[in-house]
């Protein structure tokens, strides 16, 4: 074992830190990468699932005789029986297998299903129609102060009294509602399986982002034990975190299969993968806010609600404010449930909402106050929560020079007009975690000097492949293609699922400590045959030699033959809080947006976005940068085109297909600027996670821009075109 | 416990959870209880390993604070 796992020093690296083309990159853009869509069997059957058409009834029965009837259908099997309830939309009730899409297609249209209509309830802006509709629950509180209440006060008494008192005190208070309203995941791979049995033993090629953590989500239900199970993803096309679960509908795919004897694929159709199978929770807020006349945020009181569909939740009110946590602060939160699909964590989980609810009110105070919002976002940085205060102002003050902050900003709806179309900048900031979950890498050399590195990670495009081939190429001294990548399988050494941006943090940590005790082995063979001490010998350019004495040296091929006839193969593992330096946790991160807005038409066109983000050490910055590309489009999206429309009588998702769930295309989303912030300190502090981070600031930023060009507040997201104007509208009415 | 009213009570308080009550947290921190307080791993989004969805065996929706003793479809955890 190597006595201190640790990173090469800055600027001795031949490849880490260096930006590399993904070594997926040309399967990929080729088409020989195989998806789960394309993974295909002889004697397969395709499969679908029917969605139920209402959002809230109770099943009857259900009557697969004219179904059966069908040419090419091969079997129906039901996932809910009579007396069963369906609260939302597309939940599936049964699902048809055939020989051909067509016969598929078929079958569903052919299955009578009688059901009893229940109440239907969606609206979940609406706070006083929720509670009318008994609809929510119980209010969370939160409440802290600077001035504590006496033995004999009555608490939530005092509270009021101090947060009136405060707010009567500020030297300006905003008045304001907020919001974000749920979208759908939308993974341009559907959710879905193809699987196979060999006799009780199940291959299931499962589109996840949790390779390790899935077999046993099989075993279960199936009544077989998670070790006959192998899941199986070697690529996949989108999850934002609603694929760590193994559905209802791959069991029922298992099922079928098993029962007819023959592997069967079952993916999501578009309008059932949007009805079912993932959202991000909505945010609403009400807010009063009280500041200096410096704009330092010195009372925050706020409710705010929403819905995670048909189960109860909401944003937590532990993250409002947002970043900035003011000394006297009372949050209360309540949750709504509607019948609507429910929720399944999205890119960081609570931050993009309670940013896009809360950055939006500290940017009022500046719009109130005529200040400059890069002044007032800096003066309250003194509050942070993470202790970033510094990290935030170096990216502050980098971002404005990349947007050219100082010269373009104007005072809220006062900048220049070119006929009906105004400009703006907005900026919010950010936080997250991201620290290293347990993994486990095997390292495997052969005599040949072939490399291999294998693990139950995957890479869900962010370019896990290609950092993991990074890191070992790099402790061995060798080029990337001298090393093969094994990960995709369950019966791969188990590794964190990809979720809450650990994943680069762990397979980091388990690979390196594997490469190095590796290389340690290595060293202690051929540091017989170069006469010298293990720990003085390196591994470059693809040789083992003496520091001191380079001419003193082995081929990488000459040391590896010195294991013999047999490969050696070293375990690198890596539990939570067994910390050496590797990895870390807890990133900033600050964006800035400038928009132009036409006040005729409503439509907001994004000129420039720019993103800077630290995360610790960075393996591929070009991966990194291809990773903050894709947040910033995704936080485009969210900020001006995203919305799931719900009929609000009958529960109906109207926009559930790509052509009509509104996303933007390459001429919307402007000019995007990336830029690394990585001091040494960030260098050596190791690596952060970067999947949530960047996705989280674009809702606030986009929001607080628009406003900066108008002079007012558009406060729900998606910024449509409707409710800018319908925001202008208020504004000439007041 | 209803579903509406799961929210208002720390994990802990409920008691220990069904063995089958899986949520997002579970597997990035390996837990079988996470800690609530985070609220970044998306516990929010649970369901049942029996089901594979939201609605556990009784037909009852799954939650940290409502699979605990008493369900009917609860197991302990050994």
């Amino acid at each position: 074992m190597a006595k201190k796992y640790s990173w090469p020093d800055r600027g001795t690296t031949a490849l880490l830190g260096k930006p590399q083309d993904r070594i997926d990159g040309i399967a990929k853009a080729t088409g020989a990468a195989k998806y789960t869509y394309d993974v295909n069997f002889d004697k397969m059957l395709i499969a679908r699932v029917l969605g139920s058409p209402h959002a809230h009834c109770k099943i009857k029965s259900i009557d697969f005789s004219a179904a059966e009837k069908i040419p090419g259908v091969v079997k129906c099997m039901a996932m809910k029986e009579p007396g069963n309830e369906v609260r939302w939309q597309g939940d599936p009730i049964a699902a048809v297998a055939g020989e051909s899409e067509g016969a598929v297609a078929e079958g569903l249209k052919a299955i009578k299903v009688e059901i009893e209509p229940l109440d239907v309830y969606v609206k979940d802006a609406d706070l006083a129609a929720a509670e009318a509709a008994g609809r929510t629950g119980k209010v969370a509180k939160n409440v802290q102060l600077e001035r504590e209440a006496g033995d004999d006060d009555d608490e939530d008494k005092f509270a009021e009294q101090e947060i009136e008192r405060l707010l009567k005190e500020s030297a300006v208070v905003v008045e304001a509602h907020y919001g974000i309203d749920v979208i759908t995941h939308m993974c341009l791979e559907p959710h879905g399986a193809t699987v196979q049995w060999e006799g009780d033993k199940l291959n299931a090629y499962l589109s996840t982002q949790n390779v390790s953590g899935t077999a046993g989500q099989f075993a279960s239900p199936l009544g077989i034990t998670t070790g006959d199970v192998t899941v199986i993803c070697d690529f996949i096309g989108g999850g934002f975190g609603s694929k760590f679960q193994v559905d209802n509908f791959n069991v029922t795919a298992a099922k079928i299969a098993k029962e007819v004897g023959r592997p069967v694929k079952l993916m999501l159709d578009r309008d059932i993968e949007l009805k079912t199978a993932g959202c991000r929770p909505s945010g609403y807020i009400d807010v009063r806010i009280g500041a200096d006349k410096e704009g330092v945020v010195t009372v925050w009181d706020s409710q705010h609600w929403g819905t995670f569909g048909a189960t109860a939740g909401g944003v937590d009110q532990g993250v409002i404010p947002y970043v900035f946590n003011p000394k006297n602060r009372r949050r209360r939160a309540t949750p709504i449930i509607t019948n609507a699909s429910p929720s399944r964590a999205w890119r960081a989980p609570n931050h993009p909402q309670a940013c896009a609810m809360s950055q939006t009110a500290y940017d009022d105070i500046a719009a109130k106050l005529g200040l400059n919002s890069y002044d007032v976002f800096l003066r309250n940085l003194a509050s942070v929560s993470n202790e970033k205060q510094n990290v935030y102002q170096a990216e502050m003050e980098i971002a404005a020079k990349l947007i050219g902050w100082k010269d373009k900003w104007h005072p809220h709806g006062k900048g220049p007009k070119k006929g009906a179309v105004v400009s703006g900048l907005g900026m919010a900031i950010h936080t997250w975690g991201g620290g290293g979950q347990p993994s486990n890498t095997n390292i495997t050399i052969h005599p040949d000097g072939a490399v291999e590195a294998t693990l139950g990670s995957q890479d869900l495009g962010t370019g896990t492949r290609t950092a993991i081939a990074i890191i070992t190429a790099e402790t061995f001294g060798l080029p990337l293609a001298g090393v093969k990548v094994n990960i995709g399988s369950s019966k791969y050494p188990p590794s964190a699922a990809s979720g809450g941006s650990v994943t680069i943090a762990s397979v980091s940590e388990s690979t390196r400590r594997a490469a190095q005790d590796a290389l340690l082995k290595i060293f202690e063979l051929a540091s017989k045959k170069l006469e010298s001490e293990p720990e003085n010998l390196e591994a470059k350019d693809g040789r083992i030699q003496v520091k001191s004495d380079t001419k003193k040296s082995l081929s990488w091929k000459e040391a590896c033959s010195l294991l013999g006839m047999m490969p050696l193969e070293v375990k690198g593992e890596f539990k939570r809080r067994d910390d050496q330096g590797l990895s870390s946790s807890q990133v900033g991160g600050v964006q800035m947006a400038e928009v132009e807005v036409d006040r005729d038409t409503g439509v907001v066109r994004m000129k420039k976005f720019v993103l800077v983000q630290d995360m610790g050490l960075v393996i591929n910055p070009k991966c990194a940068q291809s990773q903050m590309y894709g947040a910033a489009i995704m936080g485009i999206a969210y900020a001006l085109f995203e919305q799931r429309i719900l009929d609000p009588t009958t529960g109906a998702f109207l926009n559930a297909e790509i052509a009509d769930y509104k996303l933007p295309r390459l001429g919307d989303v402007g000019e995007i600027v990336v830029e690394i912030y990585q001091p040494d300190d960030e260098y050596n502090r190791g690596v952060v996670g970067l999947g949530e981070p960047p996705v989280i600031s674009p809702g606030a930023a986009i929001s607080n821009a628009v406003c900066n060009a108008l002079g007012v507040r558009v406060p729900v997201l998606p910024l449509t075109p409707k409710r800018v104007l319908e925001a202008l509208e208020r504004a000439r009415k007041a | 416990m209803s579903i509406l009213d799961s929210q208002s009570a720390a994990g802990a308080e409920a008691g220990a959870a069904c063995q089958h009550l899986r949520s997002k947290g579970m597997f990035i921190t390996g837990c079988q209880n996470p800690a609530v307080e985070d609220g970044q791993v998306g516990d929010g989004h649970c369901w049942c390993n029996l089901t594979q969805h939201v609605l556990g065996p009784d037909d009852d929706f799954v939650a940290r604070r409502i699979c605990i003793a008493g369900r009917q479809c609860f197991v302990a955890t050994i």
